[in-house]
């Protein structure tokens, strides 16, 4: 529970509509309304806000050309590597940096495996 | 993943209101004190203010308060506070009208030293809150009801902190709750993006991820107060008729 010792003088950071005495942040209707949708404003959409952000800058020697996939995990971009000017695919992880400690080990276990694979139809990693 | 990759983990919320009555209602165990300590630190206040709307005095309200609990939780009547009885907003409040009708306070009393230790109400807070709420149109309901919804919000939103400092995310948690419920990108942004040494993108995943956290913990508080899945956004609508009418 707030404070009740604070004057009010704060306002929703949504809605604007006044707060209980020392209350901050979203008011009670606005986070009732944010469970209501799931979590989910129509304001955003996680996936395009990651291609967004990264269609417009190169990641390391990496340019990004266009998305191939999508996962759970991550997504898979048709790239170019330009120290060696090829193409390639670029997998990167949905969470980037803000991947906890498990995502990013089960990220590099996942291309430890692969790369030990060698097949015509499997990509080298 | 979310501030932390264990969010989901499952058996972190499995304890819902219900099972939480039923649990102390089934012995004097180790996890039925912990089920009655999560059931007071939660919802007494929604009843202290519907007392003192009633007319009880403010050391009246803390007695019956504090005796309904303790009697509700080692009395038989827990026995019948199953899901299949609807919602637990709605139980919890015509028990304590009951209790309050045929009110024994001396074995209420009693009672609380029964075994289990009671729980104490910092009453001059507790007090100032309530004149704080108090309006000429509330109606010992509405107060009820209105008390009961922030006590839900706030119980979420404490959950959810310490989550993220559990996952040494309290800074990212401090500086993206103002953002939780939408208002868009603004220009603050990029200052807390630098500020917690992360890019916009990042920040921008961070805040998405929090809502649906946030929305996720809020849905299932609510399941375990009603009597099934299907009932939650109706519960959702009428929390929201009810904070609005405050």
């Amino acid at each position: 529970m707030p404070s009740p010792e604070n004057p009010a003088s704060t306002t929703c950071s949504v809605c604007g509509s006044p707060l209980r005495r020392g209350a901050e942040g979203p008011c009670p209707r606005c986070l009732l309304s944010l469970a209501a949708s799931g979590g989910v404003l129509d304001e955003e959409d996680e996936e395009s806000m990651l291609f967004g952000a990264f269609q417009r800058r190169k990641f390391g020697d990496y340019e990004l050309i266009e998305e191939i996939a999508r996962g759970g995990m991550g997504m898979v971009f048709r790239a170019r590597q330009l120290s060696l000017n090829r193409e390639v695919a670029l997998k990167l992880i949905l969470s980037g940096e803000m991947a906890g400690r498990t995502a990013r080990e089960m990220f590099r276990t996942e291309a430890k495996a692969a790369a030990g694979l060698h097949h015509a139809n499997i990509v080298t990693v | 993943m979310a501030a932390a990759d264990n969010f989901n983990a499952p058996g972190i919320f499995l304890t819902t209101r219900w099972s939480c009555v039923v649990m102390a209602g089934d012995g004097e165990g180790r996890e039925a004190r912990s089920a009655l300590e999560t059931l007071c630190r939660d919802y007494w206040r929604p009843l202290y203010y519907y007392a003192r709307r009633s007319g009880q005095s403010p050391e009246d309200a803390e007695d019956l308060t504090q005796g309904f609990i303790m009697g509700l939780l080692e009395s038989g009547s827990i026995a019948r506070a199953t899901p299949e009885r609807g919602r637990f907003r709605t139980f919890l409040l015509s028990s304590f009208g009951n209790f309050m009708a045929n009110r024994h306070r001396e074995q209420s009393t009693q009672k609380r030293g029964g075994g289990m230790a009671a729980f104490s109400i910092e009453a001059e807070e507790t007090e100032t809150a309530f004149a704080l709420e108090m309006t000429d149109s509330a109606t010992p309901e509405s107060l009820y009801e209105r008390s009961w919804a922030l006590a839900l919000l706030d119980s979420v939103m404490e959950r959810l902190k310490q989550e993220y400092i559990e996952a040494d995310r309290g800074e990212l948690f401090s500086a993206v709750q103002p953002y939780l419920a939408g208002g868009g990108p603004r220009p603050g942004y990029a200052k807390i993006a630098a500020a917690l040494g992360l890019s916009e993108s990042a920040l921008g995943v961070a805040v998405h991820r929090m809502r649906k956290r946030y929305a996720a913990m809020l849905r299932e508080e609510i399941a375990g107060t009603v009597a099934g899945e299907e009932e939650v956004d109706d519960e959702l609508q009428h929390l929201m008729q009810v904070v609005s009418a405050g």
